[in-house]
């Protein structure tokens, strides 16, 4: 308990201590003196008797010394003096401390960005819901291979396998488009995507305003509706309260608005151009057929809980070859891929970030190598003042510190000035290539 | 037993044997406090003032004791230092501990000696 009081007391002794050093000061002399008067009284001459005093007294800086380490936060207060020390010699080497600092930015600068890019693309897990569940499907045929590893998917086999399998709790049907805007001042060209109602599902998402497409498995004809994103709503129609009911000029239809998706949605990267609108997949006969050919469209689906990717691929691949069967009587053979849908959306990016970081991590290697080269020329001249403070009693320990500090201090501002620099790189990238992620 | 031992015992022992200073002559100066210590050990305890100072500061930052500014016998300005309430209690406590400690160590040692006078 005791102890306690004793660090309160010290902390409160960190300060005023010219005061305090002052009163011990007057204390000690006193004390000196009162050795001196009791000497003379038995009998010394005063030479002699101040002469006793003071060697019965012992040395007074000594004694200040450890009064102070009792009195204050001793480590404390080298520390704040290694500090001062340190500051006051980088000031004195102007050019030295700013090319360490520079250097050191812009290597910290260099693998912070890189790091936070790698972060928000590959590590965090998509912005969706249960993201691990999210998967794309493609489809394979061996014969067809010279297309590449996978084809995007037939329409009429996306009907095939919500019908018949039940090993995903929802799918959804999505194709690209684009078209011109009308009637909202200059004309402008617009992405978009066309899903069908299971995309709601699938991505655990539901307009702020409004409603979904509705709809089931049957592949009606698509409702002349349409489904803004927030980004498009906010832009181009000035965040209008009363959108909803509105009709837009669209590819020359008249769409109705009949929902906004709210503003932390960000349609998954799958296709070339992100779409600012959402309209219902436009079914018809010639791709709602199942079979061999027309491979038009992205499928995405959400895992069923329990069921596992590999069983899943083997239910399709059953519904997949009993319709290469029928379609083309064993000429070609069709597979269904199942692809986790993080890697299809970063896959190409992976190796080419992995590269980055690797190329960063070096670089951040080259500067600490310059770095250590820069101080140990340095350091070389202060040979003198190392050996004088050690005359005076530092430790080995001590000595080390100080240099510690010095470089810590270095290292503090090359790293907060790196931070600044990557934020400042992260903000000019990002303003010409948003990624949703980040 | 040598120099280095009776300084040992004097580090820990040090807060008792002016905390009993205070108690016996009452307010005192850092001067007459050593002195009186040197006196009453028949001058085997020779008091270095870098400890007996740090020891006063750490006596008082623990509440034990407290100092003001006073004027010596021969009118002098000093610092003088007195027992608190709580310094009263700790000196109390430390008594009581010492003199247990002093009758086990004594009880031990008879016992050794018993045994070996066999």
């Amino acid at each position: 308990m005791n102890h306690l009081r004793e660090w309160w007391k010290r902390a409160a002794g960190f300060f005023h201590k010219e005061r305090r050093d002052a009163e011990l000061e007057e204390e000690l002399a006193s004390h000196l003196e009162m050795l001196v008067e009791e000497n003379v009284e038995q009998g010394m001459g005063p030479e002699e008797a101040r002469r006793a005093a003071r060697i019965a007294f012992g040395g007074g800086e000594q004694i200040k010394e450890v009064v102070r380490e009792q009195r204050g936060l001793p480590f404390l207060e080298s520390l704040i003096a290694d500090v001062r020390f340190g500051l006051r010699m980088l000031r004195k080497n102007p050019g030295f401390t700013a090319t360490a600092i520079l250097t050191l930015a812009l290597g910290i600068g260099a693998n912070t960005a890189i790091f936070s890019a790698v972060n928000g693309i590959l590590l965090r897990p998509l912005p969706f819901a249960r993201p691990a569940q999210l998967y794309a499907i493609h489809e394979f045929v061996p014969q067809f291979s010279a297309f590449g590893p996978s084809i995007p998917v037939n329409g009429g086999n996306f009907l095939a396998w919500k019908k018949e399998s039940d090993a995903f709790s929802s799918m959804a049907l999505i194709d690209a488009e684009g078209a011109g805007l009308l009637g909202m001042g200059r004309p402008q060209w617009l992405y978009g995507a066309a899903v069908t109602p299971g995309f709601f599902s699938v991505f655990g998402v539901r307009p702020f305003m409004g409603r979904a497409f509705s709809g089931g498995d049957e592949p009606i004809e698509a409702k002349p509706e349409i489904i803004l994103t927030h980004w498009l709503w906010r832009e181009e129609f000035h965040s209008d309260p009363n959108i909803l009911g509105k009709i837009v000029e669209l590819g020359g239809r008249g769409l109705t608005v009949v929902g906004v998706l709210p503003a932390n949605f960000g349609f998954p990267r799958i296709l070339t151009h992100d779409p600012q609108y959402l309209v219902p997949f436009p079914w018809a006969q010639w791709n709602s057929k199942p079979g061999i050919g027309t491979h038009d469209y992205f499928v995405v689906a959400r895992l069923r809980e329990g069921t596992r990717p590999k069983q899943a691929e083997a239910e399709l691949d059953a519904i997949e070859s009993r319709i290469a069967e029928k379609d083309s009587g064993g000429q070609f053979n069709l597979y269904a891929i199942l692809t986790p849908l993080k890697t299809e959306i970063v896959g190409s990016t992976r190796q080419a970030l992995w590269m980055l970081t690797v190329a960063a991590g070096l670089v951040l290697l080259v500067v600490c190598a310059n770095l250590a080269n820069l101080l140990l020329t340095k350091n070389s001249t202060r040979v003198r003042e190392v050996a004088l403070r050690s005359a005076f009693g530092a430790g080995r320990w001590r000595l080390a510190r100080q240099f510690f500090t010095e470089t810590l201090l270095l290292a503090s501002a090359g790293g907060f000035l790196g931070v600044i620099f990557a934020k400042f790189a992260l903000w000019r990238s990002l303003r010409t290539h948003p990624l949703e992620f980040l | 037993m040598g120099e280095k031992n009776k300084g040992e015992v004097l580090q820990g022992t040090l807060d008792l044997l002016v905390l009993k200073t205070l108690e016996t002559l009452g307010p005192l100066h850092g001067f007459g406090i050593a002195r009186r210590l040197e006196q009453v050990s028949g001058e085997a305890l020779r008091m270095n003032q870098g400890t007996l100072y740090p020891a006063l500061v750490r006596l008082e930052q623990r509440g034990w004791i407290s100092s003001s500014w006073g004027v010596s016998k021969n009118n002098r300005r000093a610092r003088f230092y007195a027992l608190t309430t709580g310094g009263k209690k700790q000196l109390e406590r430390e008594v009581r501990d010492w003199e247990e400690t002093a009758a086990i160590i004594a009880r031990v040692l008879a016992t050794g000696k018993a045994a070996t006078s066999d």
